[in-house]
């Protein structure tokens, strides 16, 4: 379709040049429905013609929000990117130091889902979780309107939801399995030391909201 | 056939040119007899005439209404004038000299000026006529147009912004620069809306800017806030471990028992279930309907939801024990047709006969009890001791 002569993703039922994912076409990950509205959004025509790896890097860096779908089903410019990702397919290294960019916190949140979307379960896990200490802010656009989300909140809802942004995720095995079958560690939290004191204190996470004179409860997913 | 009328039947509708039987021709009248009269005093009119010729106007008007438009005002005037004359003159001459002999003078020469006027009113619709009367003494002016800025009622209306005034100067600079601020400042907003709808979309994001995602406003409090969700994180998966380890656990332990023991475990769960859900089953209201959607059409949080016999419909009354009771009926149903307030059947049951007359034991009903068939029970005769 585009991209290099090696590279190439067939939409429609077919051949695929590239590397199956998930053992079925890539562009399969995203469902029909939303995979249409896409291709069919002014964003996609106007700015997602002929990107590399490197240009979608900068349409990334110009996000202002993340999302699925808005409005009367328009998709956002996010996961326009996102199919854009999978069609385009990067090496594993691209993706990697995409997700290590400190600086570009929606280019962060777009490699995070894309890595949720096709990397392998262990891999998953492994990349996404240094994410959960990443406090940053962001806006998540849905049909509800906008709303203020953290990178870390975000990365909870990839590996713990079964829907995140309008998209059906794959199957992820629980954390609890990997460990039983030795491949991964139990995880280890940001907090590490400062835990331990507190555990010493209270259990009860109420008393320790109390004390912090927060209260923040997880809003309920669109 | 119906009966022979001895008179003949009015004609009351109006046919151009007739003269209705009630009144008398003018031309007569007026040539015979009360053509002298008019040509001693044209214009002055006798009081007593006018009131008749006003009143007369009144009854007749719906007859020769259009009589009086056609032929001319002042031929109308000249008519009633006409017809009062012959038919009750002495009479209402005698009254109404005595009454108005004060004011006469001075009304005939207000009559005057008002006989041109009653010309011009006659032709609107009779209850002006009826109203002229009271309006009889009064000075009618003539309606003249006076332009709008001569007139005394608009003086009450504001003032606008574009009047020149000395005091003003100052303020219409000032609205000057406002209006210019506020258009530089759109100017800028549509700008940079522009500049980033071109890349995004066409519409301007709504309340986008009501969320801030800048970081570090204040440090502190965003990582206190990122420590509680860590906290609450490790929470929920200490909980799922320790659930898993209880199922296991459990698992482990109906493995080792025999089939008795499972049962009677089994058993136990059930019935401990059993009354959990007695126990929280919420109180139904006064006659709220049982209503449940369907599973069909639902999501998963059907599972959660363990009461159903709680309200899922709202009602406009609450407390329907507020009403009386013929309005407690369900829905709309009050008043409607049909409607046979049927509320439960204790209620509609009637076999006990508490209240009934005819089942009472009283001394009056005794008799009558005694003689219906199949309940000597209640009344034992003497016989049959």
């Amino acid at each position: 379709m585009e991209g290099g002569p090696e590279r190439g993703i067939t939409l429609e039922r077919g051949l695929v040049k590239g590397q199956e994912i998930h053992s079925q076409n890539p562009a399969r990950l995203i469902e029909k429905i939303i995979r249409e509205r896409i291709l069919d959004s002014p964003y996609w025509k106007e700015q997602c013609f002929g990107l590399t790896a490197a240009t979608l890097c900068d349409r990334a860096v110009e996000l202002t929000y993340i999302g699925g779908q808005y409005g009367q089903q328009r998709p956002t410019p996010f996961l326009c990117l996102a199919f854009k990702v999978i069609q385009l397919q990067p090496e594993k290294e691209i993706i990697l130091e995409y997700l290590a960019a400190e600086d570009f916190k929606y280019l962060r949140a777009l490699a995070a889902f894309y890595i949720r979307l096709t990397f392998p379960a262990v891999d998953v896990y492994k990349l996404l979780e240094p994410l959960l200490a990443d406090y940053h802010r962001l806006k998540l656009r849905s049909m509800n309107g906008f709303r203020l989300i953290y990178i870390d909140e975000f990365v909870d809802m990839l590996l713990t939801d079964e829907r995140v942004c309008d998209i059906a995720l794959p199957r992820l095995p629980k954390r609890i399995v990997l460990e039983d079958m030795e491949e991964l560690e139990p995880r280890e939290s940001a907090l590490g030391s400062e835990l331990s004191d507190l555990e010493g204190d209270s259990d009860d996470i109420g008393d320790i909201e109390s004390k912090n004179g927060i209260s923040s409860r997880r809003p309920v997913d669109d | 056939m119906p009966p022979k009328l001895t008179q003949p039947l009015k004609r009351t509708r109006y046919f151009p040119g007739k003269r209705t039987s009630r009144s008398p021709s003018p031309s007569l009248s007026s040539d015979s007899e009360s053509g002298s009269q008019r040509e001693d005093e044209p214009r002055t009119v006798k009081t007593e005439d006018v009131t008749e010729l006003i009143s007369e106007i009144g009854e007749s008007a719906s007859e020769a209404e259009y009589s009086d438009e056609e032929h001319g005002q002042q031929v109308s005037v000249r008519q009633a004038h006409a017809r009062t004359k012959p038919v009750v003159q002495s009479l209402k001459e005698v009254d109404l000299n005595e009454r108005f002999k004060e004011t006469a003078v001075e009304e005939s020469e207000d009559e005057e000026s008002e006989g041109e006027h009653e010309s011009v009113d006659e032709s609107e619709s009779e209850s002006d006529v009826e109203s002229e009367s009271e309006e009889e003494n009064k000075v009618l002016l003539r309606p003249v147009f006076v332009p709008r800025n001569k007139r005394s009622t608009t003086e009450a209306k504001p003032q606008f912004a574009y009047d020149t005034t000395a005091d003003d100067e100052a303020r219409k600079e000032k609205k000057k620069e406002e209006t210019l601020a506020m258009i530089e400042q759109q100017i800028r907003a549509e700008a940079a809306a522009h500049a980033t709808a071109s890349l995004h979309e066409d519409n301007v994001i709504a309340n986008a800017e009501d969320i801030d995602d800048t970081d570090d406003i204040d440090p502190l409090a965003e990582r206190a806030a990122w420590k509680l969700r860590e906290l609450k994180r490790i929470k929920r998966e200490r909980d799922e471990l320790e659930q898993r380890e209880r199922e296991l656990r459990e698992v482990e332990m109906r493995r080792n028992m025999d089939e008795n023991e499972r049962l009677k475990e089994d058993l136990a769960r059930v019935r401990q279930q059993q009354e959990e859900k007695i126990k929280n089953r919420g109180k139904m209201g006064f006659m709220q309907k049982y209503y449940h959607k369907g599973a069909f059409y639902q999501d998963m949080d059907i599972l959660n939801r363990t009461d159903y016999n709680a309200e899922a419909l709202e009602d406009d009354i609450r407390d329907k024990t507020a009403l009386p009771k013929i309005m407690q009926v369900r829905g709309d149903q009050f008043g409607k047709r049909g409607q046979s307030k049927w509320t439960h059947l204790l209620n509609e049951d009637t076999s006990q006969n508490t209240d009934s007359p005819w089942f009472r034991k009283d001394r009056v009903n005794k008799r009558t009890q005694e003689e219906l068939g199949g309940l000597h029970d209640a009344y034992p005769s003497k016989r049959q001791k």
